[in-house]
């Protein structure tokens, strides 16, 4: 140990020299870009302490990682002549869909505005949920490597679930449209109120933003992405709006609107781009 | 990593703190929940700090502070602060630290936690604007009550080892 008496003469100007670093990296994150590539390289580094730290969880969880190596026959049977089922309803919807699709796009053009471009989807899974109350984040496992970019919205099968903030190589973290920094811009699918629905930090609601008392939204609305902020592509379910009241004393009405997608539950994503090539960013 | 015997003995503690920090925590649990997780990482580096100061370089912790702050999404250079002036404790006052007894190193722990907690806060609150509150005190508090089991811990199973 004879070395350390020499190195804690140096430890000061160590301990003070990261110290400056830190401080100079924080202030560089929270003002500049720069150091997007730096956190996508940790991250990368990183990842197989995420995929470690899950696997207790995934152990834990039926339907999870364990029941998809170990599994009986007979629920193996069952489950597939239910995803069967699913399929075939789907199908159904979706053979509508294709031709619905066209005849909006005629019509479309004969109103004489542009025609719309299905954007590219990929399945991701939770690998991981961030551990911190306050922020409502989770980790998937397609990252850069499979073409997910920095603002690509994520739906799940029932609807908007939040957007890609950062990326590594095989991973990405997804912000849910609960978290209190989060906000979408929507409209009520009645009559195309637009509206802003922010996040609250908590998984069972949203709550809209400055909306008139005069407004004409009710309870059971349902609202959908409008596309309008650029991120998100149109036409994705928000959520259902399950509480309106107006107060006198306050300048805008409040309402709580339940999110659509499966935010606590869902282990499957879809990584939307709004433009089949390329971000929208 | 870090040259010299045994070592992967610290790395092993460490990358478990720091996987220790990332786990699950199921959605359903009440909000409370999550702030039940002691700093792993924090104990694992004063463990080593005090034990073995001549084995943990300080830019090596500082680094493992900024995985941690990728892993928790939190700004990029906060954990690393935290953990280097630990380090940096460690280094000064080891001799000292190793003659308390596990009560005593816990209440300093639990000051080294509570300061974590509050430069995290306060980072937090200048760079996300998330509000400062008072359940920060909450992890220092766990931190402190499970550096004894920890420290046992770490100890019976690098007992063994022979040191360099």
């Amino acid at each position: 140990m004879k070395g350390l008496f020499a190195r804690e003469a140096s430890a000061g100007y160590l301990l003070a020299g990261l110290a400056t670093l830190s401080v100079l990296l924080v202030f560089v994150e929270a003002n500049t870009r720069f150091l997007v590539p730096v956190r996508s390289v940790i991250g990368t580094v990183a990842q197989p302490v995420y995929v470690l730290a899950n696997v207790p969880a995934n152990i834990w969880k039926a339907g999870g990682w364990f029941s998809d190596v170990v599994s009986d026959r007979t629920g193996m049977r069952a489950r597939i002549s239910q995803l069967e089922e699913r399929v075939a309803d789907l199908s159904a919807v979706s053979q509508q869909l294709a031709s619905m699709r066209e005849e909006n796009n005629r019509l479309r053009e004969l109103l004489g505005s542009s025609a719309r471009v299905p954007g590219q989807r990929l399945i991701a899974e939770l690998v991981a949920v961030v551990p911190d109350v306050q922020k409502h984040r989770v980790v998937i496992n397609k990252g850069t490597a499979d073409g997910v970019a920095v603002g690509a919205a994520v739906i799940d099968t029932r609807g908007l679930y939040g957007q890609i903030i950062e990326t590594a190589r095989m991973t990405s973290v997804v912000l849910l449209i609960t978290d209190t920094t989060h906000a979408v811009p929507a409209e009520v699918g009645r009559n195309n109120i637009r509206v802003i629905a922010a996040g609250l930090g908590e998984y069972d609601h949203l709550e809209l933003e400055a909306v008139p008392k005069s407004a004409d939204i009710r309870e059971g609305d349902i609202l959908y992405s409008s596309g309008l902020g650029g991120r998100f592509p149109q036409g994705y379910p928000v959520g259902t709006v399950i509480e309106v009241e107006r107060l006198r004393t306050e300048i805008f009405a409040f309402v709580k609107v339940r999110p659509a997608a499966n935010l606590d539950r869902s282990r499957h994503v879809l990584v939307v781009s709004r433009l089949p090539v390329g971000e929208p960013e | 990593m870090i040259p010299f015997r045994g070592g992967w003995a610290v790395v092993l503690t460490l990358l478990l703190a720091l996987t220790l920090s990332v786990t699950q925590v199921p959605f359903h649990t009440p909000w409370w929940f999550a702030l039940l997780r002691p700093e792993w990482v924090l104990l694992a580096v004063f463990y080593w700090g005090v034990e073995r100061p001549d084995r943990v370089p300080m830019i090596f912790v500082w680094l493992l502070g900024l995985v941690l702050d990728v892993l928790q999404g939190g700004p990029l250079g906060i954990n690393g602060l935290c953990l280097a002036a630990v380090v940096s404790v460690a280094w000064s006052f080891y001799e000292r630290i190793r003659m308390y007894s596990r009560i005593q190193q816990a209440v300093v722990l639990f000051f080294l936690a509570l300061g974590l907690e509050g430069v995290k806060s306060i980072a937090a609150a200048l760079v996300q604007g998330t509000p400062i509150s008072v359940t920060l005190v909450v992890p220092a508090v766990i931190t402190m009550l499970m550096w004894p089991l920890v420290a046992e811990l770490i100890q019976r199973f690098t007992r063994r080892l022979a040191w360099g």
